[in-house]
């Protein structure tokens, strides 16, 4: 089995999902009281949007930028 | 009804399922070869593969120990879900190229790639003991959590050391029967036990009456810490987590031997594909019932972080029948989770100590090829030596080795360099790759033993891998392999 194509080879996958995690971690959110969306404070929720955005990445990744070449059965 | 001994009762059960599903893969077994023990024939399918993956990344530490964790930090907690996705990005890296690589030279444990890749004896043991030292200590841990779960959650109804007993001869039970193919059917029951225990702990949750909006109002009123953005060491520790469970979690030689049984480089692209979702669907429930611990909890002083969980379940369960059967279902799916992961890690050290260790001292003294089927059979006699001492140092209150816990992760993370760069920079020399790894390791094990766990909010772990890394490439491009 030869890879032909592999995550790595798309470089940009690995800058965005970087930016992405860097965006997770609230270091430019404002020290005051935040406000509440959807029951949890704005911060929290755009981490987990921002993560949210990560599992998108990866799994349309493992699907599409991933050729080994095997097609085989996955049972 | 009571609650413990209905949690007797459910365990009892469980385990009867348990034993059913290692009599079967006994019977489906196709020879005794190393493969078919400890790779299940190279067959797992797609759906297989994911409850395996998944059941044996997220441990009893996720439903007990993050529960607590979000009550002790609060919503900087909200970071585990992050982390937890952290470790499938790392395979994005990582498996693709050692798939391949597995299909054509057909290896068994990380140990074979390390010797494809590098062909250093010495890199190749000393990689081999830095991993097989982190999964011991995460597997003690494992046995620790098993008992203390089990007598918690069941009133006392059954005693700490029977819990470690039992559970322990349940899992030397079905694995030294059918090897990774029981392992990975039992992994399917319970990655559905966890996953039916999550619904169960929501269920809970939402019945109990409790809102996430109300909690989240009542932490940012009265401990604006838990609530509001995390302060700049919390930063630095959130963003070293990311990296160090991202890369330790990725090279567990468990997680490294499901990449080698996948039956198909298309089973393990879906597995990965779904996986990457599963923190929303585990890790993010279990932070949110941790946050609803917050104003619950908040009269009772002296809370132990992993207690956070069995208060809320007992208090739940006699609120009616219905919340009873939720927390029934609950605990045997933290119980569950343990076990998948202890039984994981026991199967690969026993065929690292077998495989990697044994084998070649047997092949030097008698000069010749050793049959697959004695090295299957000394990886079991492992098996039920290491978990022979691991009970005994469970059962043993006070021993003076607790310290030497703490090296989980810090340990694990310096065989990442090695994997990581070794499969994505041809350049990387196996001396360069030894030193860094001996370096990385003394570093974080000396600062975790010497007490600084973290410095200025990061691992010592991460800080010991950083390190690690500038050696191997430093030493790389300064002493460049011949031919390079």
């Amino acid at each position: 089995m030869k890879l032909r194509r592999d995550p790595l080879s798309h470089p940009w996958l690995f800058v965005v999902i970087a930016a992405l995690y860097a965006c997770s971690i609230p270091w430019w959110f404002g020290a005051g009281k935040p406000s509440i969306i959807l029951g949890l404070p704005s911060w929290a929720v755009i981490s987990l949007a921002c993560t949210f955005a990560v599992s998108c990445l990866v799994s349309f990744a493992a699907r599409r930028l991933w050729d080994d070449g095997d097609t085989g059965t996955d049972g | 009804m009571e609650f413990g001994p209905t949690v007797v009762a459910a365990l009892a059960a469980y385990i009867a399922v348990l034993a059913f599903l290692g009599i079967r893969a006994r019977a489906a077994r196709a020879s005794e070869s190393l493969a078919d023990f400890y790779l299940a024939g190279r067959g797992l399918g797609g759906v297989v593969l994911l409850f395996t993956l998944y059941a044996t990344q997220y441990s009893g530490n996720t439903l007990v120990g993050y529960p607590g964790e979000a009550y002790r930090v609060g919503f900087p907690w909200v970071m585990s879900v992050g982390f937890m996705l952290a470790i499938v990005v790392v395979y994005l890296v990582i498996a693709p190229r050692l798939r391949a690589a597995s299909e054509r030279h057909r290896f068994v444990t990380p140990a074979d790639w390390l010797d494809h890749r590098f062909g250093h004896p010495g890199l190749t043991r000393i990689t081999n003991l830095v991993m097989a030292a982190a999964i011991a200590n995460y597997l003690l841990a494992q046995l620790m959590a098993m008992g203390h779960v089990v007598a918690g959650l069941s009133d006392g109804a059954i005693p700490y050391a029977a819990g470690v007993l039992v559970l322990t001869a349940a899992i030397l039970g079905y694995e030294l029967l059918g090897g990774l193919r029981a392992v990975a059917w039992t992994d399917c029951l319970q990655g559905i036990l966890l996953a039916i225990g999550l619904f169960g702990l929501l269920a809970a949750t939402v019945f109990s009456g409790e809102s996430v909006g109300a909690a989240t109002a009542w932490v940012l009123e009265n401990e604006p810490a838990k609530g509001f953005r995390p302060d700049a060491t919390m930063q630095a520790t959130w963003a070293s987590t990311l990296l160090l469970i991202g890369f330790s979690g990725a090279v567990y030689p468990q997680a490294i031997q499901r990449i080698f049984a996948a039956r198909s480089g298309a089973s393990l692209r879906k597995a990965l594909s779904v996986l990457a979702f599963l923190p929303f669907l585990t890790t993010l429930p279990v932070f949110l019932v941790g946050i609803l611990a917050l104003p619950r909890l908040s009269g009772l002083s002296g809370v132990a972080a992993d207690q956070v969980l069995p208060a809320l379940l007992r208090g739940w369960a006699s609120e009616s029948e219905w919340m009873f059967w939720m927390c029934i279902l609950t605990v045997v799916g933290v119980v569950a989770a343990i076990m998948s992961t202890a039984d994981s890690v026991l199967l690969t050290l026993s065929s690292m100590l077998a495989k990697d260790f044994v084998a070649p001292v047997l092949r030097r003294r008698n000069g010749a090829v050793v049959e697959e089927a004695r090295i299957t059979r000394i990886g079991k006699g492992f098996s039920l030596a290491i978990m022979g001492v691991l009970v005994a140092i469970a059962l043993t209150p006070r021993i003076s080795l607790w310290g030497l816990l703490e090296l989980k992760m810090e340990l694990l993370v310096q065989a990442a360099p090695v994997f990581v760069l070794g499969l994505t920079w041809p350049r990387l020399s196996a001396k360069a790759a030894l030193a860094g790894v001996i370096c990385g390791t003394l570093l974080a094990a000396g600062l975790t033993l010497a007490g600084y766990g973290k410095i200025g909010g990061v691992h010592a772990g991460l800080l010991g891998a950083m390190l690690n890394a500038g050696v191997a490439i430093a030493g790389s491009l300064a002493f460049p392999r011949r031919g390079d």
